[in-house]
């Protein structure tokens, strides 16, 4: 049994067709030529077994065969850098736009179950991240000359260095995730993607509901610039993924977010009622008269915090502006 | 574990002067079987899975070049010589090493 022939002939499946037999003709001589020294230095042809130990050392044919490629990574050491970049943040925002969905289901459906909820978020998680880390790698192998990764971090400029003079200048992924995701079902929330209040859940699920609660027409008429600024919000916080700092310019961006929230804040606080409660007969009206009353009382507390923890934002920026600006 | 990495350590050198030492070697036409045991008789045990595929590559940058030749018992080879190309560049590496050499020694000088 010839066992150069058959270890070469297994190399040269794993070789590319254009280099497959001229490498096989040189392996099989080279194999060739140890194998007849080694019968010389011993004066005798080597029992089979003893050819089959030595073509063990040679290593596994797919191993020889590496060795023959220009290739040797999946991904060049050059370009991975810019890989792990694109991973990372895909694995970030695909885990914030799986937290929002898993919530409105959960919401929608009314049936919250922590064990059941985290494992449909793990299972939808780990299903998109995988296709997804799959297909950067492709898009990375085949066409990484194209997209000039190698190259990518070549033209970086010092002067975009942060300037960190203190603490407070970086934001945490985990911050920035976290806003993402708050500021998303808020925009849900106010928007009727998700139900409007808890009470409206619990008597919707037992199907016997002779109320309904939900935002007033004044409330409504403020959803357009609501929606805007919670839009631009994103906006800053996504951009504070890849620039995880605190700039001048991002600080003024906040700071003019701030001020809008707090003048559409103090516009609401003006507009009664923000919340209404609609019965099924007039005679059930007086019944949740209260209701409506206390719900109206608890968002205007909660918009009037809400404004005095902005307002405190926005003062904050100023001094951090100020610090930065002499820094 | 120190030898462990010791040993890593030391591939790694020799991997940077691999391709010089191949250049040198291959001034006299060699095939691939005999390289290796010149290497070896000067104190060089190339693994035949790094030498073997790096002749090759060499060749392709056109730094050697190759022909296959029977032998007097029908044993085909394929001998490599280094091209005028890697001559050139051989000179280049000698004199980078040289410097390089004297970098290492003046390090190494205990200073006064």
């Amino acid at each position: 049994m010839n066992w150069i022939e058959r270890y070469v002939s297994a190399v040269k499946n794993y070789l590319p067709a254009k280099s497959r037999n001229d490498v096989g003709e040189e392996l099989t001589s080279l194999l060739e030529e140890e194998l007849n020294a080694m019968e010389e230095s011993s004066e005798a042809p080597l029992p089979e077994e003893k050819v089959k130990e030595w073509i063990v050392t040679k290593g596994h044919p797919a191993m020889t065969a590496a060795g023959y490629q220009e290739r040797r990574a999946l991904i060049s050491e050059n370009a991975f850098p810019l890989y792990k970049h694109v991973v990372k943040y895909y694995l970030i925002i695909l885990a914030a736009i799986t937290g929002v969905l898993a919530a409105i289901q959960i919401l929608h459906s009314g049936d919250f179950t922590l064990i059941r909820s985290l494992l449909q978020f793990a299972y939808y998680f780990a299903e998109k991240g995988l296709i997804g880390i799959a297909s950067i790698t492709l898009v990375f192998h085949f066409w990484e000359n194209y997209l000039q990764a190698r190259d990518h971090f070549k033209n970086w400029k010092p002067e975009n260095l942060p300037n960190i003079t203190s603490k407070w200048q970086s934001v945490s992924y985990v911050e920035s995730v976290m806003s993402i995701l708050f500021t998303l079902a808020f925009l849900a929330w106010v928007n009727g993607i998700l139900p409007t209040f808890v009470l409206n859940l619990n008597a919707g699920a037992h199907g016997n509901a002779d109320f309904s609660i939900h935002w007033s027409s004044n409330f409504q008429s403020y959803l357009l610039p609501i929606n805007v600024i919670g839009l631009l919000c994103i906006g800053l916080y996504v951009h504070q993924l890849f620039r995880p700092y605190w700039s001048v310019a991002t600080l003024v961006i906040n700071m003019l977010l701030g001020a809008a929230v707090v003048q559409v804040l103090i516009s609401l606080l003006g507009q009664f009622p923000m919340v209404e409660v609609t019965t099924q007969g007039s005679e059930l009206a007086d019944k949740y008269l209260n209701l409506s009353g206390g719900l109206n009382h608890a968002m205007r507390t909660i918009f009037i915090v809400a404004a005095g923890i902005t307002i405190y934002e926005i003062i904050r920026d100023i001094r951090r502006i100020f610090i930065l600006s002499r820094g | 574990m120190v030898n462990e990495r010791f040993e890593k350590m030391r591939g790694e050198l020799r991997r940077g002067t691999l391709i010089l030492a191949v250049l040198l070697a291959l001034r006299e036409e060699e095939y691939g079987y005999s390289l290796r045991g010149k290497m070896q008789d000067v104190g060089l045990d190339i693994e035949e899975s790094t030498l073997y595929p790096l002749i090759r590559r060499l060749e392709t940058q056109g730094l050697l070049s190759s022909h296959w030749s029977e032998t007097d018992g029908g044993r085909k080879r394929r001998y490599y010589k280094t091209s005028e190309a890697g001559l050139r560049i051989l000179e280049d590496l000698l004199s980078e090493l040289e410097s390089i050499n004297t970098s290492i020694e003046q390090l190494n000088t205990p200073s006064s």
